[in-house]
């Protein structure tokens, strides 16, 4: 009696033990072929989808709020209160399943820079999306209208991307971009994709039609991408991408090929500079990858993103551009002759040389916090960012954040105008989707 | 003298005899596994389901996940579209031979994933969306005999012959007379339990016998599990340009 008992406590402390203790008799106790009946809906399950409920009407919200407080030198400044409103609605109009009209608008309101008192106010109301979908005997898509398209690979820096009107913000880099008006054409064949783009932005006339084909295919594990542009009175541009994956580790890549630039570019004359147009080829080219490694026993979950970018449009020799930037900065009259053409000058994106890299821990020991680390760096002037981030638990749709960052490099340089600066911040937002 | 040559004839006979009736067991134990993709199949049919997953997570608490499934078979395709829940609406997975994309609805772009990865960190695998293919991704290292519930079974310790499997080890428990799975055990290069998969329910779904409730339990978070059904199967044709790039693009918004 007393070894039952005995043997009915360990039993007890061994289930517990066990992640799920699973009572097979009860699990695989009866009939294990159970019969069911096919399926036989007025519409076929891919054709249901497609009209769904005819007219739908959704999107999603969010509210946020910073305080930050900056320093600059070492000297703390003010502490500043921000906030943001913004919500996306859309409408999905599917008479049929062969045709939709698609309409997604944003209203963005920002609160003043400084609460208290109110300083600022500023509402926005954009057209994100706007275009119809239809198709040639369900061999040939179309897409016509203002729509978001991505055409690189990249994360961070992505100059494959050549027709989309936004641009990847490094320090955002999963944001939204706005997208092109534009009359999409796709025809799939087997596992390749044959794009035609017709783009409208700016057109006054039938002649300066932008034309953008594109193709995709894989070969093995690796999709490759070739495309083009063309609009008179631009360069045109070749580009290629492609991504991967090898092991764990997903790689990608895009070089782009143009053919002039439709940049300014200083040019020494004696102690000043000129502004002149440049024709020849430009080469731009990224690589990078991303890895992520859960351990054993989910306390280490991490996600890193590394990517190299060359730009061939950027300074090999940086101290012209530093010095606009520097008497701009100062409100002084930039050393370059023609003052008329300052406005070609690319201030920004002028390196050479960029390094990004992230690093986040979700779940941290497998709690509910996440950190998170960006550094962004300009290599060939010297500046950089580093942020930090740490994500404590949500509770619902509330979630609060606290982070810290630091640019470095010299006066002149990319973002480091107003010398290094260290920015502490406290965040929350109330986000959700209806 | 006699007695000794007569020992050492029945041992060499036995040393003979062994290999060649293990190597008969060996082959009868691939055969089955061959059998259990072979049924797990759709040979010249399409297939859909609605998925429904039922995600407990101590932490997270309890996430219900809808997912339509178009699958093809010939040409190892398959995609799969969330329903449910709203946040998550229009995320899709297209799989063609070796090349899996995610579709991201709200950037509209698609990214290369793969079959090993987790499915929205659920206790599923992208790789358990398509036919099983036990014999050609493993080599078999051991077997057994056991009884699971009321059924006899088969057990088998399986060892990956490539890395196209998202676990190099396996332990599969499978049903003597019908070569079903009931029970799958997955483990680390380092021999570590990760992941049991429990099969309690299969139907015969035109020449293929598929599972149509499965619970995948994470070995490596208490408590952590994924319920998987099957609904509205249908085996019809399922048109070419669903599973392209196009489609899951004009079913979102």
């Amino acid at each position: 009696m007393r070894r039952a008992v005995f043997l009915s406590i360990l039993l007890v402390f061994l289930l517990a033990g066990t992640s799920w203790a699973v009572d097979y008799d009860d699990l695989f106790g009866g009939d294990l072929l159970v019969e069911v009946e096919e399926d036989a809906g007025a519409l076929a399950p891919e054709e249901a989808l497609l009209v769904q409920d005819r007219l739908a009407v959704g999107g999603s919200y969010s509210f946020n709020l910073q305080a930050t407080r900056p320093f600059l030198d070492g000297k703390a400044g003010d502490t500043s209160l921000s906030g943001n409103l913004g919500t996306q609605v859309y409408l999905d109009a599917r008479p049929d399943p062969n045709f939709r009209l698609f309409a997604k608008a944003g209203i963005s309101y920002a609160l003043s820079e400084k609460l208290t008192p109110p300083r600022e106010e500023h509402l926005e109301v954009k057209l994100q999306e706007l275009f119809a979908d239809f198709n040639y005997d369900n061999k040939v898509f179309f897409r016509a209208g203002k729509q978001n398209v991505k055409w690189g690979v990249g994360y961070f820096f992505s100059p494959a991307d050549i027709i989309n009107i936004g641009r990847i913000d490094p320090l955002d880099p999963e944001a939204e971009r706005e997208g092109p008006a534009a009359l999409k054409i796709h025809y799939p064949k087997g596992s390749s994709n044959y794009y035609l783009y017709a783009l409208f932005d700016d057109v006054k006339e039938l002649q300066d039609l932008a034309l953008a084909p594109k193709m995709e295919f894989v070969a093995g594990k690796t999709e490759f991408g070739l495309g083009a542009f063309y609009q008179r009175g631009k360069h045109p541009r070749l580009m290629a991408t492609v991504s991967s994956s090898f092991g764990e580790v997903g790689f990608f890549g895009e070089a782009v090929l143009s053919f002039g630039s439709d940049r300014g570019f200083l040019e020494p004359k004696g102690p000043v500079y000129e502004v002149v147009q440049k024709d020849g080829l430009f080469v731009q080219a990224t690589a990078g990858g991303m890895y992520r490694y859960q351990d054993r026993d989910g306390r280490l979950d991490l996600a890193a993103t590394l990517q190299y970018y060359f730009n061939g449009e950027g300074y090999p020799d940086q101290e012209g551009i530093k010095k606009v930037r520097l008497a701009l900065a100062n409100q002084e009259w930039p050393p370059v002759l023609n003052y008329d053409k300052l406005g070609s000058l690319a201030l920004m994106g002028s390196g050479r040389h960029y390094l990004a890299a992230s690093l986040t821990w979700n779940r941290i020991f497998g709690s509910k916090l996440t950190a998170s680390t960006l550094v962004l760096a300009n290599l060939s002037d010297q500046w950089g960012l580093v942020s930090a981030t740490l994500r404590l638990p949500s509770h619902g749709k509330f979630s609060p954040s606290v982070g810290i960052r630091s640019t470095f490099g010299a006066p002149g340089t990319e973002y480091g105008a107003a010398g290094r600066a260290v920015t502490v911040y406290a965040a929350v937002s109330v986000g959700g989707s209806f | 003298m006699k007695r000794e040559a007569l020992v050492i004839t029945a041992v060499l006979l036995l040393l003979a005899v062994v290999p060649a009736v293990q190597a008969e067991d060996l082959s009868k134990m691939r055969a089955i596994l061959e059998k259990i993709d072979a049924q797990s199949r759709f040979d010249g049919v399409d297939f859909s389901a609605l998925l429904t997953m039922i995600v407990e997570d101590p932490e997270e608490g309890i996430e219900k996940l809808v997912v339509r499934q178009f699958r093809r078979d010939d040409g190892e395709r398959y995609l799969l579209l969330i329903q449910e829940p709203v946040t998550q609406r229009g995320q899709g997975y297209l799989l063609e031979g070796d090349n899996l994309w995610f579709y991201d609805p709200s950037s509209r772009q698609f990214a290369h994933t793969s079959l090993k990865e987790t499915f929205q960190d659920s206790d599923v695998r992208n790789a358990d969306f398509g036919s099983s293919s036990y014999a050609s991704s493993y080599e078999i290292e051991g077997y057994g005999e056991d009884v699971l519930g009321s059924f006899e079974t088969y057990i088998m310790d399986l060892k990956a012959v490539d890395d196209t499997v998202p676990f190099p080890y396996a332990r599969i428990w499978v049903t003597k007379d019908t070569n079903l799975v009931l029970k799958a055990e997955e483990y680390s290069l380092t021999r570590r339990l990760m992941r049991s998969a429990l099969f309690p329910k299969y139907a015969k779904v035109g020449e293929a016998i598929i599972p149509v409730q499965m619970i995948f339990v994470d070995e490596l978070v208490e408590g952590k599990k994924t319920q998987v059904t099957l609904s509205e199967i249908s085996t019809a044709k399922i048109p070419d340009h669903v599973f392209t790039k196009a489609y899951l693009e004009r079913v979102n918004r």
